[in-house]
Formats: structure tokens, C-alpha cells, sequence
């Protein structure tokens, strides 16, 4: 399997792709950080905008969009069935896509806070707790590609063009961040925790309180989620999606 | 192209490797919806040999080469290769199949031998200058800096014959690896693929619509037509089973022919245009005939004894239709 990672990234020479991802994640943090300087809203607002925006709302299309690539750019140049005959494991090559993914998916994340701290610096906003929002900064990483899961099953699975994956991907950020933030003060459970984002924004309720980054204008208990349910349900959702994501990725194979 | 520079690999001695032939199809049918793409066909491939599969483009010959690889399902009937069934036998049957299937497709963003780079390590190609010796065998430079996506159809279908090769396998299967090549590219490859086969025992198995090529280059062929295989021999009977006739070019053919009727008994004749007659019976007396055709004030343009060309005989089998 690392094998089969390394080549992912070898495919990824002279592509632009991990540089634009680098991009993205200080693409928000430089204008929050002015406004954040020139509001008096201090880091925290920063933090917690960086979080729920950039992963959800940036992260989430940049992983669907590089995950579309990594995918569908061996079907397109017809390298798939060069792949089949050597030959290699379909899943193995969808697992090793995924991780990829997930390094980017992290890179991004930490990358973002290194911004918002360079934004805070520069803006004279005192940063507390710095190494414990490195960490969740971290850990979103991984959540946040665990969200792509059910969107890139979808793209595999459906087979389109880059401008469908594109749009679809946007559309699926969109749209879960939407009902995520128009359900949050709502009772759990409910329908739309079946969207990863919801589960995670939950979960991240009572994390940003100990981190004295949010005052909820509503009492947070009923909607929020605990650690170990959270990281249940996104391994049971890795489990799933990644094997309907095996097995439709395995049909690619049948040219 | 320096031969000399691919290693030679001992062959297994597998009880399996051990058949016959290396390729053998069953009845082996694919259809699409409503539309039959490959019929029954019952393909030989024997080794140390190339087999040409010849036909028109459409007539199914990848589809047969796809379903002997396991690349799509095969609706019915069976495809061995080494006596096995490729299908669960990926593994085992693979390391020793090298393939062109259509346009070879390699990653745009990385060079020619990045490219075989990540393929022979993928295969766990062992020897050493795997890559190298590839591209040299090709005609390709290598360490090239040239980026595939600017290669020419005729670089890319190169590259695609050195990832064939590059693990030395005993079995080749190359659908239409002379594409997009100039006429001097079409003769190198044309050699190398002949010597693979003379000087290192390889099998191939070769598509072609190009007539011309095949008849060249294979050992055997199959000639397959809208799905079906009409005609499987080697090209030595194929050769053997072109009847001969007498080309006859006149300034009148009805007057000919009726003469020909009437003081030569002739029955077995065809006529090709207005100016052109085939004659079956080679047992004629053309100087006879010339001299009495010029009697009776008929031009004789030109005669003599001709053998169906292989592109006759394919025109014969599929009901009329050329092909290049």
C-alpha cells in the first residue's frame, strides 16, 4: 500500500494541484484575519471561521475536485487498463487515492492554522491554547476527509466529467453545510445527521466551548454529540463508503 | 533497434505453461444490448508463433483481445490463456502478458520513462536497466525530458510497446501497435516484433486492418468479420488455398469471352470490368487464345497467370468488401 502511495504521488509531478490546495487554505484565513484585526472580534472568531468555513465550505470541493482528478484522469488517458493487466488491485488504488486525499486534507488544515496565526500576529490578536488548536486543526483534517467519502463514492460511481464532479462537489459542501447550521440548535437526532458535516459539527459544539472559542446563544447539550459517537460514526461511514467505493471503482476495470 | 540489449527470461515450466497453445478460445461470444460484437469465435494461438488477427475496423478484433485479457466479460464461452482461464488467475497469469489494447495510455504530466518507471516497479520488473533497455529496444531516448502528453501518436504507440516488453513476457498481445506510425516506424517495429518472435520464442498475438502488414508479419492468421472468425490457417495454406486464373485485358470483353465460348469450350470465367477477364482454367492455350482473339480483331492488351492476392480472398470470405 505504500508502494501504491508514493506512486500516487509521483502521478502528481508536475501538477499544480498540491500547490492550489496550499493556496486554498490561506485563501480564507488572510481576509477573516483583516476583518477579525478591524472588527475587534479577536482570534477566536478567526479560529472558528477558519474551522467551519474552510474545511466545510473550501476544503470539502478542494478534496472532491482533487479526488475527481486522481480518479478520473487514468480512465480519461486510458491508463486504467494499462494498470489492470500489470496488474493491480482496484481497491488498493482506490485506498491509495483516498490517502493522498487524506494528506492533503490534513496539510490544508495545518497549513490554514499556520495562517490564522500569522494573521494574528500581524493583526496583534492574542492566540490561546495554541498546540491543543493545532491539534483540532489536525484532527478536522482527518474528519473533513472522511466527509468527502459519500461525495467521491458518488462521483465514482456515476462516472461524469470533471464539470459535473465540480459542480456536484460544491453542491454537496454547500448544501450539507446549509442543513447542518440550519439544524444545529434542533434536538439530535435527527434526519440530516446522516451528512458526516452535521455529526462533526455537533461533536465540535462542546470542543470549541472547552476552548473558550464560542459563546452558543442556545444551551449546546441537546444538539451536541460526544468523542467516541463521533468517532464511531465516522468509521463506520469510512467502512461503508469505502467499500461501495471499492466495488464501484473495481467495475472501472471492465473497459 | 538493438535487440541484443532485452534480456532473455527462462520461460516457467509450469505444467500449465506447457499446452499447446498459448491463447485458445472457446466459442468465446461478447454481446452488447442487442448487438453480437464477437460470435463464437474459436481462435488458436500457438507458440513461439504471431498470429495476425485481420479485419476490418468495428469487426471485433479488440473486443476478442479484451475479453482473452479479462478486460470485459466475456458473455459466453471461454478464453484460456497458458491453459487458464484469465479470470482469478490475474495474478499469476499477468507477469507473463504484455499488451497494446487501442492507444496506449500513460500519464500526460511525467516523461516517457517516469512512466515505464512507475510500471516496472509496479511489476516488480527485477532487472536492473528494465527501462532503459526498453526505450533503446523502441527507439525512444531515455531520461528524455519530453512530457508524454506532447508525444506524437507514433512516440505514444512506442512507449507502449516498450511497457509490453519491458518485464519480458512469452506472450504478446498488440492491438494495432503500428497506428499513427511513419512507413519507416511501421518497418522497425515490423522487424522487431518478427525478431521477438524469430530470435526469443515470443508469442504474439497481433490485430491489424492492414492487410499488408499482416501478411508480412504473421505466422498464422484469423480473419474475423463483423464478429465472427471465417478463416483460421496458417499463412502458407492461406497462401496455398489462393486459386490461380489468367488475367485477360481485351479491347472487347463480350467479343472475347464468346470467342473464348466457342473455340476454347471455356465455362470457368469472370468478367472484372470492361476491359478485364479472369480466366479459371489455367490449363488454356494462351498463345492459342492471343493468336485467335487477334484474328478476330480483338486487342489483346494483356494476359498472364495471376494468384488471388490475400486481399482477394478476403473479399471472397466476407461477401465482397475489400479491406487496405
Amino acid at each position: 500500500m505504500l508502494k501504491m502511495i508514493e506512486y500516487e504521488f509521483r502521478k502528481l509531478r508536475r501538477r499544480p494541484l498540491l500547490i492550489l490546495a496550499t493556496l486554498a487554505s490561506i485563501l480564507l484565513p488572510v481576509p477573516v484575519s483583516i476583518l477579525a484585526a478591524r472588527t475587534g472580534q479577536g482570534y477566536d472568531f478567526l479560529y472558528k471561521t477558519v474551522i467551519n468555513i474552510g474545511h466545510f465550505v473550501l476544503l470539502i470541493p478542494v478534496l472532491c475536485i482533487i479526488g475527481s482528478l486522481l480518479f478520473f484522469e487514468e480512465r480519461d488517458n486510458q491508463t486504467l487498463r494499462l494498470l489492470a493487466i500489470v496488474p493491480v488491485s482496484f481497491s488498493c488504488l482506490a485506498w491509495a487515492k483516498m490517502i493522498v486525499l487524506l494528506i492533503v486534507s490534513v496539510s490544508y488544515s495545518v497549513f490554514a492554522y499556520i495562517a490564522t496565526v500569522i494573521g494574528a500576529a500581524l493583526g496583534g490578536m492574542p492566540v490561546e491554547n495554541l498546540y491543543k488548536k493545532l491539534f483540532l486543526c489536525f484532527v478536522m483534517g482527518i474528519m473533513t476527509w472522511v466527509a468527502i467519502f459519500p461525495c467521491i463514492t458518488i462521483l465514482v460511481k456515476l462516472r461524469k466529467n470533471y464539470i459535473f464532479s465540480t459542480l456536484f462537489s460544491f453542491l454537496y459542501a454547500i448544501i450539507g453545510f446549509i442543513l447542518t447550521n440550519a439544524t444545529i440548535p434542533n434536538p439530535s437526532p435527527n434526519l440530516f445527521m446522516v451528512l458526516p458535516v452535521n455529526v462533526v459539527s455537533r461533536w465540535l459544539l462542546p470542543v470549541f466551548n472547552s476552548l473558550n472559542t464560542a459563546k452558543y446563544p442556545f444551551d449546546i447539550s441537546p444538539s451536541a454529540v460526544s468523542t467516541p459517537f463521533c468517532v464511531l460514526y465516522l468509521i463506520a461511514y469510512i467502512v461503508l463508503f469505502g467499500m461501495l467505493l471499492c466495488k464501484n471503482f473495481s467495475k472501472w476495470k471492465e473497459i | 533497434m538493438d535487440l541484443s540489449l532485452y534480456t532473455n527470461k527462462v520461460i516457467e515450466s509450469e505444467e500449465n505453461f506447457m499446452s499447446d497453445y498459448v491463447i485458445e478460445t472457446k466459442q468465446l461470444t461478447k454481446v452488447y444490448g442487442d448487438q453480437t460484437a464477437v460470435n463464437a469465435v474459436d481462435l488458436h494461438v500457438k507458440r513461439g508463433r504471431i498470429y495476425g488477427l485481420l479485419g476490418r475496423n468495428g469487426a471485433g478484433k479488440t473486443t476478442i483481445m479484451k475479453m482473452i485479457l479479462g478486460l470485459t466479460p466475456i458473455t459466453s464461452g471461454e478464453a484460456d490463456v497458458f491453459g487458464k482461464n484469465i479470470k482469478g488467475q490475474e495474478k499469476r497469469v499477468y507477469p507473463h502478458v504484455g499488451a497494446i489494447i487501442e492507444t496506449p495510455g500513460f500519464y500526460p504530466n511525467l516523461t516517457g520513462t517516469e512512466n515505464l518507471e512507475i510500471f516496472a516497479r509496479l511489476r516488480g520488473t527485477a532487472a536492473p536497466n528494465a527501462v532503459k533497455n526498453a526505450l533503446e529496444v523502441v527507439g525512444l531516448p531515455y531520461k528524455d525530458k519530453k512530457l508524454f502528453g506532447r508525444y506524437s501518436l507514433g512516440m505514444k504507440q512506442r512507449l507502449g510497446i516498450a511497457n509490453a516488453i519491458l518485464h519480458d513476457p512469452e506472450l504478446l498481445i498488440l492491438d494495432e501497435p503500428t497506428n499513427g506510425l511513419d512507413p519507416i516506424g511501421i518497418a522497425e517495429v515490423r522487424d522487431f516484433i518478427k525478431d521477438l518472435s524469430v530470435e526469443r520464442g515470443k508469442t504474439i498475438l497481433i490485430s491489424r486492418h492492414i492487410l499488408s502488414e499482416i501478411q508480412l508479419l504473421a505466422d498464422d492468421i484469423g480473419i474475423i468479420d463483423h464478429g465472427v472468425l471465417l478463416e483460421e490457417s496458417s499463412m502458407g495454406e492461406l497462401e496455398k488455398k489462393n486459386s490461380k486464373y489468367i488475367m485477360l485485358q481485351v479491347s472487347d470483353v463480350s467479343k472475347a469471352a464468346l470467342i473464348l465460348e466457342r473455340q476454347f469450350q471455356l465455362k470457368n470465367y469472370s468478367v472484372q470490368d470492361d476491359q478485364t477477364l479472369r480466366l479459371y482454367d489455367t490449363s488454356l492455350d494462351m498463345g492459342a487464345a492471343n493468336k485467335e482473339l487477334v484474328m478476330q480483331d480483338v486487342t489483346v492488351i494483356s494476359s498472364g497467370l495471376c494468384n488471388d492476392t490475400l486481399e482477394d480472398y478476403f473479399k471472397k470470405i466476407t461477401g465482397g468488401e475489400g479491406i487496405a
